[in-house]
């Protein structure tokens, strides 16, 4: 058996590697994933680096430097000898069940041929033929049924006794993996199981050969149904092959002659033929194929074990492979940062002496990369007329402007440059924003709109260090931090008007006075009177009473939702709008949570229809939107309703629709107080007031105001914090 | 094995994601610096790329363009007067003293475009098409070096990625790429790669060694990750607990014993494919099905977690509050005795199948089998498979935590619990198999082949079921 693997002790770098390295490597790796934890040892590591070649060898190279290499080579070894002992033993009862065969077959007188050949022959030819289909078809998990398979699984079990350990049990799994899987385990089992037989083979030649020399026989066949013309051609069929190799033979007279018990005494002639047939046919039929199959396994099972190679996609090794083989290296900086030291000073400009001899004329605007222009262009503010310059893009709408900027007769009482906060300033904007400073001679404006589209794409960290960015474009550019605003001109609010009003200097609008209070109580009215499922009408009826207690900033709100001016025609879309767009102003948390989502997308939807009916009072239960209604909620609320419908299928029980509809209304109310104020306010607010009260149930009515107390409570500490506006 | 290493400049606006498209092309998630402000990048810094531990290609990162519009207004001041050709304009500029303060930033990554055999030209696709954009192409235009635009962000709903290619195209640029560095798609990659071939012919080699490499890194991978799962779920599957009848303590501590050894195993294959993905524990956290410092939030045994992953809770288990168990007995209408006392809470489901001698003799003894139910193997099983196929769709580049598609894009259908594989329903029945080890447990052999065999074929199963279309839906088995 050349079961044995050559350890090699320390390998140079770049010798190739051999099977014991990789039994060795797949050791390692049975031991980090049997074991507690991976070893981690960076020294191996990096003489496995320093090793190159493929992964492969560089996972040989680190398992042959890592310190449990010693020890684990020699559990390989004490494993192996286990493994030799196993088949050794083995080896030995063959002998001996040879020999017993061997005695059993002429231990009657006289001696019936066909019988005695059947006995010796017979078993392990139809064994020799399993093991050929085996070989031809593969199955799986058969091959443990073979001879050399039992054998295998015994010398595993043993091992497993007699090494008891981390290590040894590494050592053990990883040759037990490697000696019963692939060619190698296919080659092994056969070796084995050749081995074995031709053993029995040879041990029982031996003694038949040694009987036959020291004891007199008389060889015999006999028959009962068949005829004797059977048996001859039979005999001639078997002796065929020994004949050939000069094995006497029986000629067809003799055959004859020994037909039966009762045929006499045969002379020594026959006797010699007979045995000669006898003998001849152990070698030919038994010992030689064995012996042949064995040399082709043990030839097979070398060349399997030098093709065998590390499956290295294996997990235990792959997790390796960025350590032992990145995908990338540093190359390191190849252009270090010389300019910025030699960069000059940002010049700031001084703002406070305009090179103005000219008269004042109107605010100028302009918007700078801005694109598609926005919805309300130029910039609304009461009582100001606008010198609109336009849109600037590439380089000629720049020199188009500075040009205008410079010939004009008057100098704009303020330049408000308008940019979009999906921009990232860049110098290029600096240096444009300084120039137009220089060519207006006026004080300069930086409006920063488009905060919502930015919005949608990340999160509100994102978009408070974008408005850091600009405003420090600003400051290099000589732009005071007061003079940066921003304000949404898609979503013009009563604070950005109101900001938009103060850069340019116009006066400021008074606030608005506090009407919540008036709200809760319409809605506790309502609540009162509701049914124990308020249907979508009577819903929208008191969405309609909030909406007229704000009346004075009805075009505001109306913007602010997107509400459609009527309701006629296809009002499926502009509900679905107002309902994501209440539902895009709920803070994080909830907008996973599918009850507050379908609150939001309720108010939203209702507050479209309140403020289209608003104006023009028409009968609400008239209007044909109520699937509509339906709808746009379902799809706000599919966002996160999630695979289980279930449990929102189940919570459309009445106490369900009444709590739903009693959020929708504070939550309508609490957007119309909010009014004035931009979107990221909105939604902290939001935040603070809206406890993590989802579980609380609001069906009675004593309950439902203590909810309402409860939110106008937390709406007052939370708008103590923000600035006034 | 000389074919020459390919150099390539990666060029772009301030802050358009060149540094991260870096990242992702090397698969090293600490190059360089990433932020969402303009001028990260103040310095030109290279990376080997390697295949097959071979560099193969060099890849810049640049500084941003910032004032192509100023420069380009430079360069052409330069040339007025005289006629001189494009690159001839760009090489004075860089000899100019502008280039060392002015325009330094554009400077140093025109300095490397042209030492460079093809410049990425990176985008931010939710842009709109401006001059600038049009200014910087003409100058990279003039520097005589292959370019190849490549469209970031593109797995944003604003992404204007017609535009920018129709752009693109009348700038005579056709060889466009897309490449999400946030949303890795390995098909993206390969397209930049074959885009790049098409440009350069003399690295025909060199690319599609690159090109076979990642493909191949690529299918171990999954085969490795497939590999991780299937041993958790024979692990899981085969782990059962023998308890006494008679002592309801010790059914209880038992019933701990196993939740926790389960959980604990879970927690185990989730690190090690983490590893294998090399994401740190810190990038995986999400609101939907959240792992939170590596860990899934949603404990393996809470009810609502199967519901969240569409499976239906199977058999006798589903009538319980210990959910999750199941309860083997010798035969039908034997009394659970003390287990009663957990809770008439667990169903009993009928053992059946091969019994060994040892497994027989403990339960004449009046010991009975306490195991995990098929609904907690299949929902194992779905969890890791939605962890492999978020991790593999994870940029290097990405800066949030790792978290899982929103439930509604899984598209799980609504059947009632399948059967397992067989090979883990063979698994039921082969106590050594697990490799969970805990007091009360069969003793796990080291090796066993029909264990390897079984594994194997359980990973070809997740190894497809990870491998299927992004919106397809995944139900285990």
């Amino acid at each position: 058996m050349s079961r044995r693997p050559e350890i090699s002790p320390a390998r140079g770098s770049g010798a190739p590697v051999v099977f014991a390295d990789r039994l060795l490597t797949e050791s390692v790796r049975a031991l980090e994933q049997d074991g507690a934890a991976a070893i981690d040892e960076p020294q191996a590591e990096a003489s496995a680096i320093e090793s190159g070649g493929g992964f492969e060898q560089r996972l040989v190279a680190r398992a042959g430097a890592l310190t449990m290499a010693g020890e684990l080579r020699a559990s390989l070894r004490r494993v192996d000898r286990t493994a030799a002992t196993v088949v050794a033993v083995l080896m030995l009862l063959a002998l001996a069940a040879g020999a017993g065969a061997a005695r059993a077959a002429l231990a009657d007188q006289p001696v019936n041929v066909f019988w005695a050949l059947g006995g010796l022959l017979g078993i392990q030819t139809l064994l020799l033929f399993a093991w050929v289909v085996l070989m031809v078809n593969r199955p799986a998990g058969l091959m443990g049924v073979s001879l050399g398979g039992v054998a295998l699984a015994l010398g595993r079990r043993l091992a497993g006794r007699w090494h008891k350990g981390a290590v040894n049990a590494a050592a053990i799994h990883a040759t037990a993996g490697v000696f019963s899987r692939g060619p190698i385990g296919r080659w092994t089992v056969g070796s084995i199981s050749h081995g074995l037989w031709g053993a029995f083979n040879a041990a029982c030649l031996l003694l038949i050969v040694l009987m036959l020399s020291a004891q007199h026989y008389r060889f015999v066949w006999e028959t009962t149904i068949l005829s004797a013309d059977t048996y001859t051609h039979l005999t001639q069929t078997l002796a065929w092959a020994p004949g050939k190799l000069g094995f006497p033979t029986p000629s067809p007279q003799q055959i004859a002659d020994s037909e039966g018990a009762l045929a006499p005494d045969t002379t020594e002639a026959t006797r010699h033929a007979w045995s000669g047939l006898l003998v001849g046919s152990l070698v030919i039929y038994g010992m030689a194929p064995r012996f042949l199959l064995l040399g082709l396994c043990l030839y097979r099972l070398r060349r399997a074990k030098s093709r065998w190679r590390l499956d290295t996609s294996q997990p235990g090794y792959l997790r390796l492979q960025a350590r032992l083989m990145p995908p990338s290296a540093s190359l390191g900086i190849v252009d270090d940062d010389r300019a910025a030291r030699s960069m000059p000073p940002a010049t700031v400009m001084s703002t406070s002496a305009p090179s103005a001899q000219r008269d004042v004329g109107p605010p100028a605007v302009l918007g700078l990369e801005i694109g598609t222009p926005p919805a309300t262009w130029p910039p609304p503010v009461d009582a100001v007329s606008w010198n609109d310059l336009g849109f600037v893009d590439d380089r000629n709408d720049r020199r188009r402007v500075l040009d205008e900027l410079e010939a004009s007769t008057t100098q704009p009482q303020i330049m408000v440059i308008v940019t979009a906060l999906t921009t990232t300033p860049d110098r290029g904007i600096s240096a444009f924003v300084k120039q137009v400073q220089i060519a207006a001679g006026c004080l300069v404006g930086l409006l920063l709109t488009g905060g919502q589209a930015l919005r949608v794409r990340g999160e509100a960290q994102q978009l408070r260090s974008r408005v850091e960015d600009w405003r420090a474009l600003a400051a290099g550019a000589g732009v005071p931090d007061q003079r940066v605003v921003e304000v949404d001109l898609d979503h013009l609010t009563q604070t950005s008007l109101v900001k938009l009003a103060d850069l340019v200097g116009a006066p400021p609008q008074s606030p608005a006075p506090r009407r919540v209070e008036a709200a809760f109580d319409l809605i506790l009215d309502h609540y009162r009177h509701w049914p124990a499922s308020p249907t979508v009408k009577e819903q929208a009826q008191l969405h309609r009473a909030i909406g007229a207690l704000y009346r004075a900033e009805h075009d505001a709100w109306r913007t602010f939702l997107r509400a459609p001016v009527d309701l006629t025609g296809d009002v499926a879309a502009p509900l679905r709008a107002g309902a994501q767009r209440v539902t895009s102003l709920l803070p994080p948390r909830l907008r996973v949570d599918a009850r507050w989502m379908a609150c939001g997308a309720l108010a939203g939807a209702l507050g479209c229809v309140a403020a289209a009916t608003l104006l023009s009072p028409v009968a609400i239960a008239g209007l044909p939107m109520w699937t509509a209604i339906g709808a746009a909620v379902a799809t706000a609320t599919r966002a996160v309703k999630s695979v289980d419908t279930e449990a929102a299928d189940g919570e459309t029980t009445d106490s369900a629709v009444r709590g739903n509809a009693l959020r929708a209304a504070a939550l309508f109310a609490l957007l119309l107080e909010l009014q004035g104020r931009d979107e990221v306010a909105i939604t902290r607010i939001l935040d603070q007031v809206i406890a993590e009260d989802a579980a609380i149930d609001v069906d009675a009515l004593d309950a439902a105001r203590r909810w309402l107390d409860d939110v106008r409570h937390r709406l007052d500490l939370a708008l103590a914090k923000e600035a006034p506006l | 094995m000389s074919d020459p290493v390919l150099t390539v400049a990666v060029v772009g606006h301030t802050n358009t994601g060149k540094t991260s498209l870096m990242r992702t092309l090397m698969r090293d998630a600490g190059f360089g610096e990433i932020s969402d402000h303009p001028a990260t990048t103040r310095h030109v810094e290279g990376a080997a790329v390697l295949a097959n531990g071979r560099k193969v290609m060099a890849l810049y990162d640049t500084p941003g363009l910032e004032d192509s519009i100023g420069l380009l207004e430079h360069l052409d001041g330069l040339a007025s007067g005289r006629r001189a050709d494009g690159i001839e304009l760009v090489k004075q500029f860089l000899d100019s003293p502008q280039a060392e303060s002015d325009f330094a930033q554009e400077a140093k990554a025109l300095r490397q475009v042209l030492v460079s055999d093809v410049a990425l030209y990176v985008i931010d696709a939710r842009d709109r098409v401006l001059g600038k954009h049009r200014d910087e192409l003409e100058i990279l235009g003039r520097c005589a070096t292959p370019i190849v635009p490549v469209l970031n962000f593109t797995a944003f709903d604003d992404a204007k990625v017609s535009l920018w290619r129709e752009h693109l195209s009348r700038a005579n640029m056709h060889a466009v790429a897309e490449f999400d560095t946030v949303v890795f798609d390995e098909v993206c990659e390969q397209r930049l790669y074959e885009k790049m071939r098409t440009l350069l012919d003399a690295h025909e080699a060199t690319i599609n060694s690159l090109i076979e490499d990642r493909r191949r890194q690529r299918a171990a991978l999954i085969k490795a990750s497939a590999d991780l799962v299937s041993d958790l779920l024979i692990d899981a599957a085969a782990y059962a607990m023998f308890v006494l009848m008679g002592e309801s303590s010790q059914a209880e501590a038992a019933l701990e014993r196993l939740r926790n050894d389960v959980c604990a195993r879970e927690q185990r294959c989730v690190d090690q494919l983490l590893e294998l993905h090399r994401f740190s524990s810190g990038d995986c956290d999400s609101e939907a099905i959240p792992i939170e410092d590596g860990k899934w939030g949603l404990d393996l045994f809470a009810p609502e977690a199967l519901k969240q992953f569409g499976i239906k809770a199977g058999g006798g288990a589903a009538t319980g509050a210990a959910i999750g168990f199941v309860v083997e007995m010798m035969t039908a209408g034997a009394s659970l005795g003390a287990l009663t006392a957990i809770g008439a809470a667990i169903g009993g489901v009928i053992g059946a199948g091969r019994s060994h001698g040892r497994r027989l003799m403990r339960r004449a003894q009046g010991e009975t089998e306490l195991r995990i139910d098929d609904a907690t193997v299949r929902l194992l099983a779905t969890r890791q498979i939605m962890l492999i196929r978020a991790l593999l769709r994870r940029g290097h580049a990405a800066q949030q935590p790792l978290s899982m598609p929103q439930p509604r894009r899984w598209n799980l259908p609504k059947v009632s619990a399948p059967k397992l594989p067989l090979t883990l329903q063979q698994a039921r029945n082969r106590l050594t198999w697990s490799r969970i080890a805990s007091a009360g447990s069969a003793r796990h052999r080291p090796f066993e082949p029909a264990r390897q065999e079984a594994l194997s074929s359980l990973a070809k199963r997740v190894g497809e079921i990870i491998q299927r279309p992004a919106d397809a839906a995944i139900q285990f088995p």
